[in-house]
């Protein structure tokens, strides 16, 4: 893949940890993402720009994609 | 551009994997509450009861029952208060008190702390310290708590107590049941309880076809102020390793988990009958209720030196 077609976008999935880059194909969507993470779907809410996304967001270069915990309790 | 809404056109902020259907955010919430509240119509919580008491920990799930329960409630004029359990636990449980303290006020409803260092003498964290680890936790945490839920809960006068137990906790304490190979708790498995007692108060738990994933959404979509920390003894509990297991397999099979809850619910009815000449009796050290002559709450204060 050359670097033309690929996407870089920075993930933050703990809050007080540093954020992450993650290189995906052109194209990818939130859903790519999680299985490049190795992340189940079940487990992370993902937000783009402030805004709850499905796993068929499409992402773009750049984008900062924060995924939240769902923890049990409460 | 992503999906749209399936309910309404507009851009969709949820795809339920479960049944295939695109949400909006406001569609998801109504959609929602309409499910919670066929579940409190089916479970009698609505019809039933005159005066109901919430334990609302802050977190995701009980702020979210309240938010969808308390409504309904109100319509009928059913009396409404909130409990909220101090286990004290340093770094943690502070911040789920004031959520639940600002959700109670919100909604104009009678609030009350009950910790566990007023009724036994001792916080979570110094019993902890006594058993010299915090493997068992969970266990003392729970059952101390669910102990202290019943007793106030019925003080406060409650013809049921209302739980945000969601979907990935039933399942979870079902698979956990059925792993230890008891054949009782299977029957303990259900919705209500197993056996009933005049000083036991009837819990319902609205929230329990839910998924833990959808009410976090809710929150997030209503703009509900939720505590989203973590119990830092979480990690020590084997529900960690079964919640790791259920949610992988629903990841690969949407559905698995309610798939799962429906066939233990059908277990647990059957399995009934073999506890049909089982009687509640009164602990013979705190007077609650108990299947045995101590009950479990005594049995785990005795073992730290609390009793």
């Amino acid at each position: 893949m050359s670097r033309e077609e690929e996407i870089t976008v920075e993930v933050v999935a703990e809050p007080h940890k540093p954020s992450q880059k993650v290189s995906l194909r052109h194209g990818s969507e939130v859903g790519d993402l999680f299985g490049k993470m190795g992340l189940l779907r079940e487990e992370y809410i993902a937000m783009i720009r402030g805004r709850v996304v499905t796993e068929f967001e499409p992402l773009r270069d750049g984008d900062r994609v924060n995924l939240i915990r769902i923890f049990s309790g409460g | 551009m992503g999906i749209r809404c399936d309910r309404c056109g507009r851009k969709a902020r949820y795809f339920q994997r479960h049944s295939g259907v695109s949400f909006c955010g406001s569609c998801f919430a109504n959609s929602l509450k309409t499910r919670v509240r066929r579940e409190c119509l089916k479970s009698g919580i609505l019809s039933d009861s005159q005066s109901l008491v919430f334990a609302v920990s802050g977190g995701k799930d009980s702020i979210a029952c309240l938010d969808m329960v308390h409504p309904l409630a109100e319509a009928r004029n059913v009396q409404v208060a909130v409990l909220t359990i101090d286990e004290g636990i340093r770094g943690y449980r502070p911040g789920g008190i004031s959520k639940a303290r600002n959700a109670a006020k919100a909604r104009g409803l009678e609030f009350q702390v009950a910790s566990f260092e007023q009724e036994f003498g001792s916080d979570l964290d110094s019993i902890i310290t006594r058993l010299g680890s915090p493997k068992k936790a969970c266990t003392y945490c729970g059952v101390l708590r669910r102990w202290l839920l019943n007793k106030r809960a019925r003080e406060l006068g409650a013809d049921m107590l209302i739980t945000g137990h969601n979907l990935d906790d039933e399942a979870e304490s079902a698979l956990l049941n059925l792993i230890r190979g008891d054949p009782a708790r299977l029957a303990r498995s259900g919705p209500e309880y197993l056996l009933s007692h005049s000083k036991l108060v009837p819990r319902a738990k609205p929230l329990r076809r839910i998924p833990g994933k959808e009410t976090l959404l809710y929150d997030i979509f209503t703009g509900l102020d939720v505590h989203l920390g973590s119990c830092p003894y979480a990690s020590f509990d084997m529900r960690n390793v079964v919640r790791g297991f259920l949610n992988a397999l629903e990841d690969t099979r949407p559905t698995s988990k309610s798939s799962f809850l429906s066939t233990i619910d059908r277990l647990s009815a059957q399995s009934r009958l073999l506890y049909a000449g089982l009687r509640l009796v009164e602990c013979s050290r705190c007077g609650e209720p108990t299947a045995g002559s101590v009950c479990k709450a005594c049995e785990l204060l005795d073992s730290v030196g609390l009793l």
